[in-house]
Order: structure tokens, then sequence, then C-alpha cells
């Protein structure tokens, strides 16, 4: 009678016909194989698939096998080539376009600074325009309107004195009781508002 | 000769891909010429068709040279190399099975007619050779594609079970179960048809 399970010693069988079963485990397989024709005829079959298997024919690739895939090798390179150009070029376009968009950007905020800063001035400027002709005795516009501007920034802007007609010559310089209207007329300025030249 | 003569005359695999990672082409031809009919052997058994499997070999060596940086020297390169070619071939297969596509006129992996090396050549011994192996290899495309595959690299690309573990990314338990498996399936076919 067969020592054990027939199914206990499939697993055993197989490491045996890979060559891996040592041990007790073969000595217990060696006894049951004595013992069961069943196994025993089971082992030998496998061997036999084994050996029919490892004795199929070796396949082996056509003799274009080589060619064929350096073509196809050279094929995908330029198609990567053409595929990578336009997307070089792009990319660069891109980055153009972004420092385009960039220097435009500048550009405006520049303008608007300018724009601002120069808009400012027209202002004052007409106001210097005509407190020049009030003043009457400077002959250069400039330091006019400079001198207008000066007296401007000095005094806070109110939109109700600008607005309404409040006659700029009769306001006071801030931190002087002397009236505007005694400038224009030779009166002296006070040092601490007399103007300067400020270049632009 | 010296150790490190015969290192430059036979590099190891992974001193190959190194090269070719670092630009060498030749080295890439070599490892197309060292694997190219493993890999045609292994991947016409495993799908059943000459010219499917060719073009996967031909796939799995534009994959390795397209994503040479992707290998590691933590792997074997060869079992690298039959996962790429193992993966592409399952793929086909799905592809086939949506396809449920059969033609036959396309050629099966023995229906080529193989050189012959032995000049005492019998002819009635070879027919009777390719007919067996014909049927063993229907009997192997039978096989579910797990324990096709399994049987393939083991019994007849002979990889030991641990290789076969890293290819197929299994533990070595199922690997070894699923090989048992394949081999009790094929040999009881083959055994019904040698009944007949």
């Amino acid at each position: 009678m067969a020592t054990g399970n027939c199914d206990d010693f499939v697993a055993p069988i197989m490491a045996y016909i890979d060559g891996e079963l040592s041990g007790t485990d073969r000595q217990r397989l060696m006894e049951h194989l004595r013992q069961c024709a069943h196994c025993a005829a089971q082992v030998q079959k496998l061997r036999l698939l084994r050996v029919q298997l490892r004795n199929l024919p070796r396949l082996s690739t056509s003799p274009g096998f080589e060619a064929g895939l350096r073509a196809r090798l050279r094929r995908e390179e330029q198609a990567r080539s053409r595929r990578t150009l336009p997307l070089a070029t792009f990319a660069s376009l891109r980055v153009a376009g972004y420092a385009f968009a960039v220097v435009v950007l500048c550009l405006a905020a520049l303008g608007a600074l300018l724009m601002l800063r120069h808009g400012h001035q027209l202002a004052v400027t007409s106001k210097g325009e005509v407190e020049a002709a009030r003043l009457g005795g400077a002959d250069d516009g400039d330091t006019a309107a400079v001198v207008v501007n000066y007296v401007l920034d000095s005094v806070p802007i109110d939109a109700e004195l600008l607005g309404r007609g409040v006659p700029l010559g009769s306001q006071t310089l801030p931190g002087s009781a002397v009236p505007m209207d005694s400038l224009a007329k030779g009166g002296a300025m006070p040092s601490a508002v007399r103007p300067r030249l400020v270049s632009f | 000769m010296t150790k490190r003569e015969k290192a430059e005359l036979h590099p190891t695999d992974e001193e190959l891909i190194a090269k070719f990672q670092s630009g060498d082409l030749y080295a890439f031809d070599v490892l197309v010429r060292r694997y190219k009919n493993q890999l045609m052997n292994f991947v016409c058994r495993f799908v059943g068709n000459r010219e499917e499997a060719e073009d996967i070999v031909q796939d799995t060596f534009v994959r390795l040279y397209r994503n040479k940086h992707s290998y590691r020297r933590i792997a074997r390169f060869s079992t690298w190399i039959y996962t790429i070619a193992g993966n592409l071939a399952k793929t086909e297969l799905r592809k086939r099975k949506g396809r449920r596509l059969l033609a036959i006129s396309q050629l099966g992996c023995e229906d080529k007619e193989f050189e012959i090396e032995d000049s005492a050549f019998d002819p009635e011994q070879e027919v009777d050779g390719t007919m067996k192996g014909a049927i063993i290899q229907r009997e192997i495309d039978n096989l579910p594609p797990k324990f096709r595959e399994v049987i393939i690299l083991r019994d007849i690309q002979e990889l030991s079970y641990e290789e076969i573990s890293e290819i197929i990314k299994a533990p070595l338990g199922t690997v070894k179960s699923r090989v048992n498996r394949a081999r009790l399936r094929l040999q009881k076919r083959l055994e019904e048809i040698a009944a007949n």
C-alpha cells in the first residue's frame, strides 16, 4: 500500500522533475513512488513532457529582422525630428510672444505713468501760465510753472477751493499769511516758500 | 586571457545596456543579436503566430531603444526585456480576443521549414518530429495565457522560477503552482491525443 495521499505528492513530484528536491522530502517521495504505480507513471510522463518541450525546435527571427528593425528605428527618428521641429518653433514663438507681451505691458505701464505725470503737469502748467501772467515778471514759462507747481503741491488739494473760482491770488501760502496777490505785486516771498527750480 | 580581456570580449547584458545608455549604439546591436531569437521563441510560442511574434519582438527592441534610461541596474536585463516582450504579447492576445479573428492563412510557429543541420537527416523522423511539435504547440495555445506563459518560460526557455517570478511580477509560490498546473493539463491533453 502506498505511503500517504497521492495529492500530497504533486508538488514534490514537480520539484523532483525540476531537480530541486533533496533530503528527507526526496526520500519520502522515493518511498512513495516505490509503492505507488500511478505516481511512478506520472513521474515518467511528466519527465517525457519536459523532454518534449525542451526539444521543441528553437524558433528564430527571419533573416531580414535586424534590417527591418534598423529601418523602423530610422523612420521613427525621422518622424520624431519632424514632430519636434514644429514643436521647437512653436515653443520659441511662444517665448517670443510672451516676451513681446511683457514689453508691450511695460511700455503701456510706462506710457500710463508718463501720461499721469504729464497730465498733472499740464494741469499745473495751465494754472502756471495763469500764474505766470499774474506774476508778470517771469520770463521763463517753465520757471513759472515750477513756481506754481511748488505752490500747488504745498497746498492741500481741495476741490472746492480749486474748482469754484476762489481766486488763486487771494489764497495764502501755507505757513504764511502773505497773500499770493502780494507776490504778484512784487512782494517778498517768505524764504520758507521760496520756489526752487526743479528738474523733471 | 585575463579576466578583464574576457569581460571586454564578452560583456554582460548589464554592461551592454549601460554602454547603450551612454550612447553606444553598437551595444544595442549586440543586445539585439543576443536576445532576438530567445524572445522570438518565447513570444511565438506564447501568441502562436510567427508574423505577430516577429512584430512583437521588433516592438520590444523599439521600446528598449526608446526607453533605455528606464532600465535600472536593480533588475537583471534579461528579466526586464522578457517582461516587456511578455506584456506586449499579452496586449496582442487581448486585442486578438477583441477581434475574434483566426485567420487560416496565418503562419503558426511550427509552420516554418527549419534549417537542417544534420547530414544524416531522416525526413520521416523530421515529419514525425514536426507533427509532434505542432501538436504540442497547439495544446500550448489551448492553455489559458497565465499557464501558457509560465510553462514556456520554465520548460522551453528554461528560466529559473526566480527569474519567472521577476518577469511576471508574481510570488514564487504562485509561479510554481501555475507551472505545476500547466504541466498536468498539458500532459493530460497529450495523453488523450495519444490514446485517440
